[in-house]
């Protein structure tokens, strides 16, 4: 397994948003989370990549127990991860966003998002909202890393971009990285995943693998 | 002709002076959020390298690497003790600081006594420009400073260590998740102020004498450096210096010393109040 989470709680000061969750991820696959407006995906997300502190549990990465380890040392080990808001420099220019990721080119990804490649020196805080996310998307795709935790890469970017998006995570598992995708988007869930859990207030309410995965039951998770 | 030379060169003098005094500060609070109230007492220790140096009866050269060490060494246990439970809390951080140097002062009084001392120029000797004799060690220090800051500028804003410090300041959290380790980052951006503090002392040490209370004076010019320019961008130190700087020089020149001082003090206020983002303001 590539990541496994063993009864793992966490959340802010006193509040627990998590109580006890479990979930495994093996190399090249794509798990998504699911949920509601704060049902706890962001939570989750940063609880893996270490910038939330744990409560309970342990988490599991490459065969090496990462726990106690700092956000720097997990991302060191390869977990990459691109959060929902804030996900690229905003002070750094396109070109210096990319090379903090030590990549070299963007290869494929350049030719999917051309506006990136064409914009290197503006900086990214005068970029739109959507191209904001794509950046914050690309630089966790050229990253070296094996396992991608991606918060909501989809919202505000529009169907075309989305696809494209789809395309570069597959490619990106059929290499080996694994993928969770914490996502509202049912088309990109439908695309990707291999195994979707689903998240509403009082914890874990949908558990679901390969043929089972229904777009009724996911539909059902995102609604009241 | 020689009267407006002379002129030029004392403002070029305060400035880089400033400059130099000024850098640890705006670093400190640029990278960390942070202002360091002990600023000043890291000045004051690094000017007494040059005291530690005569007292051990080394060559005066070796004060270099003894205010290095020492500033360095203090800067560290200070960070790593007090100061990094402090950042992202600016009052608490303040009143942490200006606790830490009152203990800083206490201590080098306990050791080496309340008395002002007198430092040697390192480099004796007038330089003839034009019709003025200006002395060399000042040009020395002018130049220094010229280049080094020229040098910071281009490694902070073209290197990849450059990008990865903005990267820091900008997105902290981000940063840690592209494997940057934060903790370590603000011990070495501390530490570096500090000993960049350090060095502004030992520099001017021959200027400015040495005694435990010197830091205070340090403090309150770079302060008022820092507010006119534009607090934590290397730009705007570049601005509030040069403003300061050259407003103290001129105004000694024309009218007197006292003069310079309250044209700052009067310039710092209305800079506070009417503009507290400095002149520099990024985009
Ligand atoms: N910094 C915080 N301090 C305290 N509570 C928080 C904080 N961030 C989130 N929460 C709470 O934790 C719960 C889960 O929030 P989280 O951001 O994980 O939801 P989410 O599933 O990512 O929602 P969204 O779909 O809107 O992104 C919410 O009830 C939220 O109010
Ligand atoms: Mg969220």
């Amino acid at each position: 397994m590539m990541l496994r989470l063993d009864g793992i709680s966490g959340g802010y000061h006193d509040t627990l948003v998590h109580r006890g969750l479990s979930l495994e991820l093996g190399a090249g696959e794509v798990l998504a989370v699911i949920g509601r407006n704060g049902t706890g995906k962001t939570t989750l997300a940063r609880l893996i990549a270490g910038e939330l502190p744990l409560a309970g549990g342990s988490i599991r990465f490459g065969g090496q127990d990462i726990t106690r380890l700092s956000s720097w040392d997990r991302a060191r080990r390869g977990i990459v991860s691109m959060p929902q808001t804030d996900m690229v420099f905003d002070g750094l220019t396109v070109a210096e966003n990319l090379a903090l990721t030590g990549a070299k080119s963007l290869g494929e990804l350049g030719k999917r998002f051309p506006r990136i490649a064409q914009r290197m020196r503006q900086t990214a805080q005068t970029m739109s909202g959507g191209e904001r996310k794509i950046l914050g998307f690309v630089r966790a795709l050229v990253s070296p890393g094996k396992l991608l935790v991606l918060d909501e890469p989809s919202e505000g970017v529009q169907t075309e971009n989305i696809d494209h998006m789809v395309a570069c995570i597959r490619q990106a598992c059929a290499d080996g990285t694994a993928c969770l995708l914490f996502e509202q988007n049912i088309r990109m869930v439908e695309a990707l995943a291999h195994a979707v859990i689903g998240l509403d207030s009082s914890g874990v309410c949908y558990r679901a693998e390969g043929q089972e995965i229904s777009r009724q039951d996911m539909l059902a998770t995102l609604s009241l | 002709m020689d009267q407006l030379l002379l002129i030029l060169l004392n403002a070029a003098w305060q400035i880089a002076a400033l400059a130099l005094l000024a850098l640890g500060l705006a670093i400190v609070f640029g990278l960390l959020r942070i202002l360091n109230m002990a600023h000043g007492e890291f000045v004051m220790l690094g000017a007494y390298a040059h005291v530690i140096a005569g007292q051990l009866g080394l060559p005066p050269l070796t004060a270099l690497p003894i205010c290095i060490l020492v500033v360095g060494l203090v800067a560290l246990l200070i960070e790593r003790v007090v100061v990094r439970h402090f950042y992202s809390r600016m009052f608490d951080s303040l009143l942490a600081t200006w606790a830490l140097s009152i203990l800083m002062r206490e201590i080098v009084e306990m050791i080496w006594g309340r008395a002002y001392r007198n430092v040697p120029m390192p480099v004796e000797g007038l330089v003839q420009l034009g019709g003025v004799s200006y002395p060399g060690y000042r040009l020395i220090v002018i130049f220094l400073v010229i280049a080094g800051f020229a040098c910071l500028w281009l490694w902070y804003r073209k290197s990849l260590t450059g990008v990865r410090i903005r990267a820091v300041v900008n997105n902290p959290s981000l940063a840690r998740a592209s494997g940057i380790n934060t903790s370590r980052f603000s011990a070495a951006a501390f530490v570096t102020g500090c000993v960049l503090a350090g060095l502004s002392g030992l520099l001017l040490a021959p200027m400015l004498g040495v005694e435990p209370s010197m830091g205070l004076d340090a403090l309150i010019r770079s302060f008022f450096a820092l507010v006119v320019g534009g607090l934590g961008t290397l730009e705007g130190l570049g601005i509030g210096v040069a403003v300061v700087g050259g407003v103290q020089a001129g105004l000694s020149a024309a009218l007197s010393q006292t003069a310079g001082y309250l044209g700052v003090l009067v310039l710092a206020i209305l800079f506070l109040w009417r503009r507290p983002d400095g002149l520099y303001r990024r985009r």
